[in-house]
């Protein structure tokens, strides 16, 4: 084999070398890399030092319990309480869906973390006034009667979500 | 004695129930066998990784990150999208929720997912205004416990 012909054919080989590498890098890119960050398990409400308490700790964020059954409004006027402390406004009127508060439970049953998000009437995002959010979460905060269903779920932080069904700035009716 | 045989009566004939009841839904509403699926198929793959999410805590992250794998292999099988949106339901997620289970019901519209999300909704938007509700009959057949019974979630 001649010099010429040994250059040649490296030439040639460098070339498909680079080719694959070309293809390679486009592919690559146009592979979704989109990952979602989970937190260990769905519901958990990690801590945001602009809206959480630092006052407010958790006995054990690895064992936070999800369950709807763990926690019960110990007064038989949940509905009527809440409705009681809420005040309509104006600016209200033009909200129509639901907006779902959740908040934490610690072991030591005080409340913490709350978090509002406002839906349609088909569970999909939506804006609402600031305002409305706020008052609803400042009313969650009030509602502090809450009990173990059993025992056994009492030395855990427990999260819990209620529901209010907005109609024209008024509640229609609240699943907690 | 005759009360005693009556009362196994009832008992067993509520067993027999029970277990038929659990057979019939764990046959209707399963997973289903991976092995249906043509080997090294998205479904199939997709299907097997479902098996392995089931096997961690639901809602957990390793249970979540199972199921975008199994979706990503395989985006048109269904069970993963409704098995990963149960745990949003439950924790009050309800936006992820719906969107993980409207592609699950577009996918197979004919499955157990479309009463899935009827339960849901019976569960937020039927279960607060049932106390508006005045005719005793509307009352039932829109109660979260009627789709429970159409749907055979028992």
């Amino acid at each position: 084999m001649t010099h010429n012909s040994l250059k040649r054919l490296m030439t040639k080989n460098i070339s498909y070398l680079f080719f694959i590498l070309l293809l390679s890098v486009f592919c690559c890119t146009n592979v979704k890399t989109e990952r979602k960050i989970y937190t260990d398990r769905i519901g958990d409400i990690p801590f945001l030092s602009e809206i959480d308490d630092p006052a407010f700790l958790l006995c054990d964020s690895t064992q936070i319990l999800h369950s709807r059954g763990a926690l019960k409004y110990a007064n038989k006027s949940f509905t009527s309480d809440v409705k009681r402390m809420y005040e309509f406004k104006s600016q209200y009127k033009n909200f129509s869906g639901y907006v779902v508060i959740r908040f934490i439970i610690n072991c030591d049953n005080t409340m913490g973390r709350f978090r509002a998000e406002p839906l349609d009437y088909d569970f999909m995002s939506i804006e609402c006034p600031p305002d409305l959010k706020n008052h609803l979460i400042s009313i969650v905060k009030e509602l502090s009667n809450w009990k173990h269903t059993s025992d056994k779920f009492k030395s855990s932080d427990c999260s819990k979500y209620i529901n209010f069904k907005i109609s024209n700035g008024q509640i229609e009716s609240i699943l907690q | 004695m005759d009360k005693l045989k009556a009362y196994f009566n009832k008992t067993s004939s509520r067993l027999v129930l029970s277990v038929l009841s659990i057979t019939i839904a764990h046959l209707s509403f399963g997973q289903g066998n991976c092995l249906i699926y043509e080997k090294n198929s998205g479904e199939r793959k997709a299907c097997e990784l479902s098996y392995q999410a089931i096997g961690y805590k639901q809602g957990s992250r390793e249970s979540q990150i199972l199921f975008d794998s199994a979706i990503a292999i395989g985006p048109n099988y269904a069970w993963a999208y409704y098995e990963k949106s149960v745990p949003y339901f439950k924790r009050g997620l309800l936006n992820e929720g719906i969107k993980l289970l409207n592609k699950a019901v577009a996918l197979e519209p004919g499955n157990h997912y479309l009463c899935y999300r009827a339960l849901m909704i019976a569960m937020h938007v039927v279960l607060q205004t049932w106390r508006g509700i005045t005719t005793p009959s509307t009352k039932v057949l829109t109660s979260p416990l009627a789709v429970k019974l159409r749907c055979g979630y028992f």
